[in-house]
């Protein structure tokens, strides 16, 4: 069975590949994004002369996880029935934990329309439009790449 | 505790505020005992009464150990995490970062992580065993590689030297422990109350509610001062490490950008927790310290802490000895005025008027021998704003309920209103006279830091050179005259004369460079 740490780790290595080409300066970070996902949601916390992010720093990290996971899990059940059902407890509680509660999940359909939405969500979060079309096919294709790594591995 | 695990002489000026901050927890557990006690003793007879108290600070000593314990473990795990998500590529860069912190703490073990978090923080986790500075993503996002990192760094290093992170930490548990008694109290002196009745069991309540308040916000006042100057202690270790302000400076200015960049104003409560825990990064960027201040902000809220820590006591005393209340099955007031508890107060003002002293040495050194006259005099006018204000004011609602009860006695008169308003100030100055005689004492024999005799035997000088000068003013002016305002005012005035003029020649005499400034080395 698949473990947790394998899992992050197909995810570090897809992350920090996605990083080093769209935000170089966030790269070091992807190891952090994958352990603790949920640190990077809601505001920042207030700290003696420190800024709470929310609103001010607006980290890619946090948003190209959140797409390579949710095309990876679909890439991950499209090849092996069940496969996330049958994942380790811990593999399935990190899978939940990447997303906030009650935050709508990325929707995996078509290439275009998948890559549509990561763009508008890059654009959202203050990125243009041509450098947020050219990361969301790159996180289409990473999670491609992680879906098709879990797979192989259960 | 008195701030001793400061490690370098630098930082010692740091110690006037931990203890002011201890003395403040210490007299807000005496008030809470004191009162609890008080409240319950004509039910329960002698030796119980402060069981409720006793029981009280154990639950909240309790439930701070758990919250501290809760800390730890959220630490340990921030900390796996960072150990964990720490990539080969990070490493590299990380083991560089911590290179150059070991370099400027001078701290061989320092260790620096990567903490997942998306604020905008550096902070020192721990600076006495395994000292270990946080980084969070979002910083490292914004300043790896550059100036401003250094910048940041060497301040960090400025709080591991300081070797009082773990001390400062222990203050805010206990700051909660004590505010977690103040509440446990109140459902339970309502309890009591109720089952004492009568209006005057209101009157004491109202009179415990007030004084939990005034020591919360003493206490918190004291810890933002002490906050506030860590900072600024450790940016000026920054500028002096580096050799160089521009790169703290830079990164200071980068900080403010990011926070006026936040738009959304927060609510008021957290208003409020920013405005004590993040001092102004705009006043930072003078370094305030490097040109012997401490700032405005800062000396005011010692000040009030001062006073506030004084007031517990006092107030609790007042409360426990059955003065305030005036019961018939209390305490009679000459009694009141016998009790032990009387000795709560005078341990407080003693301790008070040493940590006064040690702040006054402390700036005083700083400023080095570029002490000015307006300079010392408002860190003295600061000091003491905060005690005659709220005094003054205290006097005017105490006046005012006085004069619309039938029972309450009589108002202050302008005997009375004189000696209520000058009283203070001139605390205050034989104070600073006193402290600035002692520094000219202790200066000649190169003391680097500040001793008790000098204090008390500069204290007792100005205190006779008062009384001689009032001596002469009565001779002078009042000589044939019975008026009690006379006598007040020749008082007022000899003291404030006989103070001021010794102060001044202090001041004349430390400006004449035999004073040391040993941070200057």
């Amino acid at each position: 069975m698949l473990t947790l740490d394998e899992t992050k780790g197909v995810f570090v290595e897809k992350l920090e590949e996605l990083l080093d080409a769209e935000a170089p300066q966030e790269a070091d970070s992807a190891g952090a994004y994958v352990e603790s996902p949920e640190s990077f949601q809601g505001h920042g916390k207030e700290r003696i002369a420190g800024v709470p992010g929310a609103g001010i720093v607006e980290l890619a990290g946090p948003i190209l996880l959140k797409g390579i996971v949710a095309v990876a899990a679909a890439v991950w059940a499209q090849i092996k029935d069940q496969a996330i059902e049958d994942a380790s407890t811990a593999v399935r509680d990190w899978l939940a934990r990447v997303f906030r509660k009650g935050e709508a999940r990325l929707s995996v359909t078509t290439k275009e329309e998948t890559v549509a939405a990561i763009a508008t969500s890059l654009i959202r979060a203050g990125w243009d439009a041509d450098k947020a079309g050219r990361a969301a096919k790159r996180v289409w294709q990473q999670g491609q790449e992680a879906g098709r790594r879990l797979a192989a591995t259960t | 505790m008195d701030g001793k695990s400061l490690a370098t002489d630098q930082y010692a000026g740091l110690r006037p505020f931990y203890q002011l901050c201890w003395l403040g927890l210490g007299c807000s557990l005496i008030a809470l005992l004191l009162i609890s006690g008080n409240l319950q003793s004509r039910r329960l007879g002698p030796f119980v009464p402060f069981l409720p108290g006793v029981v009280i600070v154990a639950l909240a000593v309790s439930v701070g150990l758990l919250f501290r314990k809760k800390a730890r473990t959220a630490q340990s795990d921030m900390e796996a995490v960072a150990r964990r998500s720490e990539t080969d590529q990070l490493r590299r860069k990380l083991d560089i970062v911590r290179d150059k912190a070991r370099r400027l703490s001078n701290v061989g073990n320092l260790d620096v992580l990567l903490v997942p978090g998306r604020d905008v923080s550096a902070w020192v986790a721990r600076s006495r065993h395994r000292a270990l500075i946080q980084l969070t993503s979002a910083f490292w996002s914004l300043y790896q590689g550059s100036p401003e990192l250094e910048g940041a760094m060497a301040h960090e290093a400025g709080h591991v030297v300081a070797r009082d992170v773990e001390h400062f930490h222990g203050l805010y548990y206990l700051v909660g422990i004590v505010g977690g008694a103040w509440t446990l109290f109140v459902p339970v002196a309502l309890g009591v109350l109720v089952f004492l009745g009568g209006s005057e069991a209101a009157l004491s309540l109202l009179t415990v509610a007030g004084t939990m308040g005034f020591s919360a916000m003493a206490i918190a006042g004291t810890w933002s001062a002490l906050l506030v100057a860590r900072e600024l202690q450790a940016d000026a270790f920054a500028v002096n490490a580096l050799g160089d302000a521009e790169r703290v400076k830079t990164f200071l200015q980068r900080q403010q950008e990011l926070r006026l960049k936040e738009g959304a104003r927060p609510s008021p409560l957290k208003a409020a927790w920013r405005w004590l825990i993040q001092p102004d990064l705009a006043w930072r960027m003078s370094f305030p310290v490097l040109h012997g201040t401490i700032g405005a902000r800062v000396e005011l809220m010692l000040g009030f802490g001062v006073f506030g820590v004084l007031m517990v006591p006092l107030w609790s005393v007042l409360l426990a000895t059955g003065v305030l209340e005036n019961k018939a099955a209390g305490p009679t007031p000459s009694q009141a005025q016998l009790s032990p508890a009387w000795l709560v107060v005078l341990a407080a003002a003693l301790a008070l008027l040493w940590i006064v002293y040690q702040f006054l040495w402390y700036r005083n050194r700083s400023a080095g021998r570029d002490l000015r006259l307006l300079h010392s005099l408002g860190t003295w006018a600061r000091l003491s704003l905060p005690s005659v204000a709220l005094s003054v004011l205290l006097l005017l609602v105490l006046n005012s309920i006085r004069s619309a009860t039938a029972e309450g006695g009589a108002k202050l008169g302008p005997v009375g209103w004189l000696l209520a308003v000058t009283a203070l100030p001139l605390i205050w100055l034989v104070l600073w006279a006193a402290a600035t005689l002692a520094m000219v004492w202790e200066g000649r024999r190169g003391a680097t830091r500040p001793g008790v005799p000098h204090a008390l035997a500069a204290l007792a000088a100005v205190l006779v050179a008062g009384v001689v000068g009032t001596t002469v003013l009565f001779m002078l002016v009042d000589r044939d005259s019975s008026s009690k305002l006379g006598t007040a005012g020749s008082f007022v005035a000899g003291f404030f004369a006989a103070a001021l003029a010794m102060g001044l020649w202090g001041h004349r005499k430390l400006n004449e460079g035999r004073y040391v400034d040993v941070n200057s080395g």
